[in-house]
């Protein structure tokens, strides 16, 4: 593991660097979210099915204007080939299954990248309330752990693992990594993870990281890498963008939600 | 004025308000001012556009959008107009891309009036190409620069950027201002606009 000084130096200073921006966001008066309860604001909290089998959507959450939606994807999508798409069998989503909607949202993003925290908060939950909720669009989650992979690797081991029992639990997660990123380093994502996975769901903590570290869902994490590899993403998040169907474009970078919809034609 | 007395380095006051002067006395120039605004706007395309080449390419020839549709997602790409690049980001992106379009300015200036050493013209190539390289960490791009430590066997080096790749953006405009720098001290002794150079 990664305990250098200077990683730990890192964190230091990406702690000093968001100190500075909520205070300023504070300021202006847009600090919204808080983050340390217990399950704070994160709309997948509760989730876990008891070890229930993941198998097609067979979760619920508030989607801000109604029940939303959450499972994994089947074996079978109405989305076109596309290497983005590649094994996506298994895979957490949220909305309408994938290519049932008119509006398809594929994200490859790394759990200890900030443009990707800025785009869970800013994008992805505007997703969750004004399009997957009513079925418009889904959005598909893809674990890309590239950046700072001593931290973000055994994040997505332990979401694969979560999924495995609980798509919901899995997307509750998701957000807790994002949410609080800066709490999370290569020293204590395990223990931290058991701790929250208590807290914000239904499931065995401790079961689902003793799996994550015995490597049982490596090959899963691998699966994702492959893909957004296959599909060219060089930087996260990388976002891929499908209507009726039918790949449109991607993008690199915290895409905002109304270029989302935009491009989505919604 | 010889390539050694110009590749010195910037380590005084004068030095720097040297670079200023020259800077603003270029400047003052209409036709230069435009220029070193076109250069800035084109550097900043080029930042944002090695970024999302293929988006870029759906906002202008997608099918099904309108106009406004088009312009939207274009200001996507830029900093402060959309929200791919964070604020510190946004903020280098900027701050490149106007030393990128002063650098062109007053190499422009300077090829003109004196013609141009290597050296002095290097420094602005290296700076543009290390601007372009920190564009691409701005987006979570520390990809990007993983893969091109990797071709020297270093690209575990990025996890211990404690600035998460806006490093290379720093160095970048450390070069672009050596450069102007090196161009300013060339032009030293001579007039702009009817004005001396040395203070």
């Amino acid at each position: 593991m990664d305990n250098s000084p200077i990683r730990r130096d890192r964190r230091a200073v990406l702690r000093g660097l968001a100190a500075g921006a909520v205070g300023l966001a504070g300021l202006a008066g847009c600090l919204e979210r808080g983050g340390d309860g217990e399950s704070g604001d994160n709309p997948f909290a509760g989730g876990g099915d008891g070890g229930q089998s993941s198998d097609g959507p067979d979760t619920t959450a508030d989607g801000g204007g109604g029940d939303l939606e959450i499972g994994v994807v089947g074996d079978d999508t109405a989305l076109a080939d596309h290497p983005s798409v590649r094994d996506l069998s298994g895979q957490p989503y949220f909305g309408p299954p994938p290519g049932e909607g008119a509006g398809t949202v594929v994200a490859f993003e790394d759990t200890s990248c900030s443009r990707c925290a800025a785009f869970e908060e800013g994008t992805v939950e505007r997703i969750r309330t004004e399009l997957a909720a009513s079925g418009d669009a889904t959005f598909v989650f893809r674990g890309f752990p590239i950046l700072y992979p001593s931290t973000s690797r055994p994040a997505c081991a332990v979401l694969e693992a979560t999924l495995d029992r609980s798509p919901r639990a899995h997307f509750a997660m998701v957000r807790e990594y994002f949410t609080n990123q800066n709490e999370y380093s290569a020293d204590d994502v395990y223990d931290r993870s058991e701790t929250r996975l208590n807290e914000l769901t239904d499931l065995d903590g401790a079961a689902v990281v003793a799996d994550a570290k015995e490597g049982a869902f490596d090959a899963a994490v691998e699966t994702d890498v492959a893909a957004g590899e296959a599909a060219g993403a060089s930087s996260t998040p990388a976002i891929y963008l499908f209507r009726d169907g039918e790949f449109r474009t991607m993008a690199s970078g915290s895409l905002s939600f109304e270029a989302v919809k935009t491009t989505l034609g919604l | 004025m010889s390539v050694a007395r110009s590749l010195t380095l910037p380590t005084s006051t004068r030095d720097w308000r040297t670079l200023g002067r020259t800077l603003r006395l270029v400047l003052t120039i209409p036709r230069y001012a435009v220029g070193a605004l076109v250069g800035a706007g084109a550097a900043m395309t080029l930042f944002v556009l090695t970024q999302n080449l293929q988006f870029a390419r759906f906002a202008l020839t997608g099918s099904g959008l309108t106009l406004e549709d088009r312009l939207t997602l274009l200001g996507e790409l830029y900093p402060f107009v959309g929200t791919i690049y964070g604020p510190a980001f946004s903020v280098a992106l900027v701050v490149l891309a106007g030393l990128v379009g002063a650098n062109l300015t007053l190499t422009a200036y300077h090829v003109r009036e004196h013609g141009l050493s290597g050296g002095e013209s290097a420094g602005g190539l290296v700076g543009v190409t290390l601007a372009t390289l920190g564009s691409g960490c701005a987006a979570c791009g520390a990809a990007l620069l993983s893969g091109v430590l990797s071709l020297v066997g270093a690209a575990g080096l990025v996890t211990a950027l404690p600035l998460d790749g806006l490093e290379v953006a720093i160095v970048a405009g450390g070069v672009l201002l050596l450069s102007m720098h090196w161009i300013a001290q060339g032009l030293r002794g001579g007039r702009i606009n009817g004005c001396p150079v040395d203070i």
